[in-house]
């Protein structure tokens, strides 16, 4: 080790290398199995998009007996991540890049707008310089996850998302009197979050087909109502989809390990006792 | 003359290191010399810097509409706030190079597992700037001129020269983008249209997509300049929006270690995957 680190230390002395410098946000071991997998790091890409939102979309409705999807503030979601993938996939385009891994999603859903902002590392085969007429692909997977993917014969097309926001109805006076102080399912809450995450879902498995997958993984849902209007339900998810790479799924066979590593059992101060 | 190190003072030596950073350090070869920093306060005024656009990004949004009325804005943009990146810069320069200083003293090859604080203080406007980290040295080896700086420490540093690449300096990038909200943005930001023109509908408020996509773009290139032909690893994008008086500023920070590669190294042979037989 000291050898290497005495190599490093004198390489510091050398002028740096000519050429455009890469960028990426990966980790230590990430860049090693990205290049175990014939890839490497070309530059750390981002993409935001952020949608207004028309004033008084969020208002409670007088009367409302059933749960109403909120159309503007879905519809500012939902362009929201299709417009923050699709500049994500434009950088990546242009810094010569064959796809995006590790995408780090931030969304914010406020009372006038809607945020999306997407950050990874666009890669590209070893040596590559500019895999050209091939859309890239853009995935929220780890560099681990990819490469398990793409060993079992999948490989990531899109990240897709689906979006509901739903207005729940309002108790009338009576059943507010009738359920205070009791333990009572609140159907309003319960009905608005189903529609919700309903809609939301298909949505994501329906831009994962239009994408040309065959499912998603590693969904992530953000499901709770809006902190500036407590009667909205957002239901929110987003995904990698995926698409069969080989002629058919490959086994990864995984081999069983049982750790001899395990912690320390932790004092027990009643084993201390003597038996009666 | 200079003031001897405290290791020097004292025949103690310390550090900010845990103990599995400082078990791995020390399995590197390398010896903590002392807990070093560098730090700077700096304020910021625009005068001088000209008008907005006059150095550095600008942008023009003219308002679509024509003649409204007198207080209707004809037009808003997007100016980069040079002032305060420049100040930004100098006070990350100057807690920089003391902590280079420091490290100096100390005759060290390196400085690891910086910290790096940021802080902004409300009265008079100013940012603190605060750098920490480790000084160590190779045993058994002469002290350079310049010692390298990383974010990395332990086992993390280890794996990085393991993988063939040295540490050369911590990379930090930032820029601040300043929005003057033209009518439309305007309209948009308060989710309502004029009587004229209707209710703002859904849509993509351009001016501020732009100032954010430019923030985020500023800031990678200039880290970029930092780096010459070498790598930025492990890098971490922040972007926050702050209100002020004339409207709302986009602020892009990036931070990453700048590393060169020494020595190739063979591809490693794919993974076997395997499931713990463990309860979590």
């Amino acid at each position: 080790m000291s050898e290497d680190l005495r190599a490093a230390l004198a390489a510091l002395g050398a002028p740096p290398p000519a050429g455009r410098a890469a960028t990426s946000d990966l980790s230590v071991d990430e860049s090693l199995l990205l290049h175990g997998a014939g890839f490497e790091p070309a530059d750390l890409v981002s993409g935001v998009s952020i949608q207004s939102i028309p004033f008084g979309s969020f208002g409670a409705v007088v009367g409302q007996r059933e749960p109403v999807e909120l159309a503007a503030a879905t519809e500012a979601v939902t362009g929201a991540f299709r417009a923050s993938a699709e500049r994500l996939r434009a950088e990546c385009a242009a810094a010569g890049g064959a796809g995006v891994v590790g995408v780090d999603v931030e969304l914010g859903i406020g009372r006038l707008a809607v945020q999306v902002s997407l950050c990874g590392t666009a890669v590209r085969p070893l040596g590559a310089r500019r895999p050209g007429g091939v859309r890239p692909f853009v995935t929220d997977l780890s560099v681990q996850d990819y490469v398990l993917l793409a060993r079992a014969g999948f490989e990531p097309v899109d990240l897709v998302s689906g979006a509901s926001l739903v207005a729940a109805p309002l108790r009338s006076l009576r059943q507010l009197v009738a359920q205070a102080g009791q333990n009572v399912e609140l159907d309003n809450l319960t009905r608005a979050l189903q529609d919700a995450r309903e809609r939301a879902m298909e949505r994501l498995q329906r831009s994962a087909l239009g994408a040309g997958a065959t499912g998603v993984v590693d969904v992530s849902i953000l499901d709770a109502p809006l902190g500036h209007a407590r009667h909205v339900l957002a239901f929110v998810c987003y995904g990698t989809a995926l698409r069969l790479a080989a002629e058919r799924p490959r086994r990864l066979e995984p081999e069983l390990v049982l750790p001899l590593d395990d912690p320390a059992r932790a004092f027990e101060a009643r084993s201390l006792r003597t038996a009666r | 003359m200079t003031e001897p190190s405290r290791t020097a003072r004292t025949g103690a030596w310390s550090s900010a290191l845990s103990t599995n950073d400082f078990a791995a350090t020390r399995a590197m070869g390398l010896q903590p010399l002392a807990f070093v920093q560098g730090c700077s306060v700096v304020s910021w005024g625009f005068l001088g810097a000209g008008a907005p656009g006059a150095r550095g990004y600008y942008e023009q949004f003219p308002c679509p509409h024509g003649f409204v009325s007198a207080d209707h804005r004809l037009y808003g943009y997007n100016y980069e706030q040079t002032w305060l990146e420049e100040a930004w810069f100098g006070g990350l320069r100057a807690a920089y190079d003391r902590l280079l200083d420091e490290a100096r003293r100390y005759e060290a090859h390196g400085v690891i597992g910086v910290s790096a604080r940021v802080e902004r203080l409300a009265a008079p406007p100013a940012v603190e700037f605060s750098l920490s980290g480790t000084a160590v040295a190779l045993e058994g080896s002469a002290a350079p001129g310049a010692p390298f700086t990383t974010f990395l420490a332990g086992q993390k540093l280890r794996k990085l020269v393991e993988a063939g690449f040295a540490p050369v300096a911590i990379a930090v990038g930032f820029a601040s983008v300043g929005v003057l909200a033209s009518c439309v943005t305007e309209y948009q930001l308060r989710g309502v249209g004029t009587v004229t023109y209707g209710a703002a509908p859904v849509g993509e408020i351009d001016q501020l997509v732009r100032a954010h996509t430019q923030a985020r773009a500023l800031a990678r290139e200039r880290v970029r300049d930092q780096l010459g032909g070498d790598v930025l690893h492990a890098a971490r994008l922040v972007v926050r929006e702050v209100e002020a008086a004339g409207g709302p500023q986009v602020e892009a920070e990036l931070r990453g270690n700048r590393v060169r590669r020494f020595k190739d190294v063979e591809p490693l042979p794919p993974p076997r995957p395997v499931v713990r037989l463990v309860d979590r």
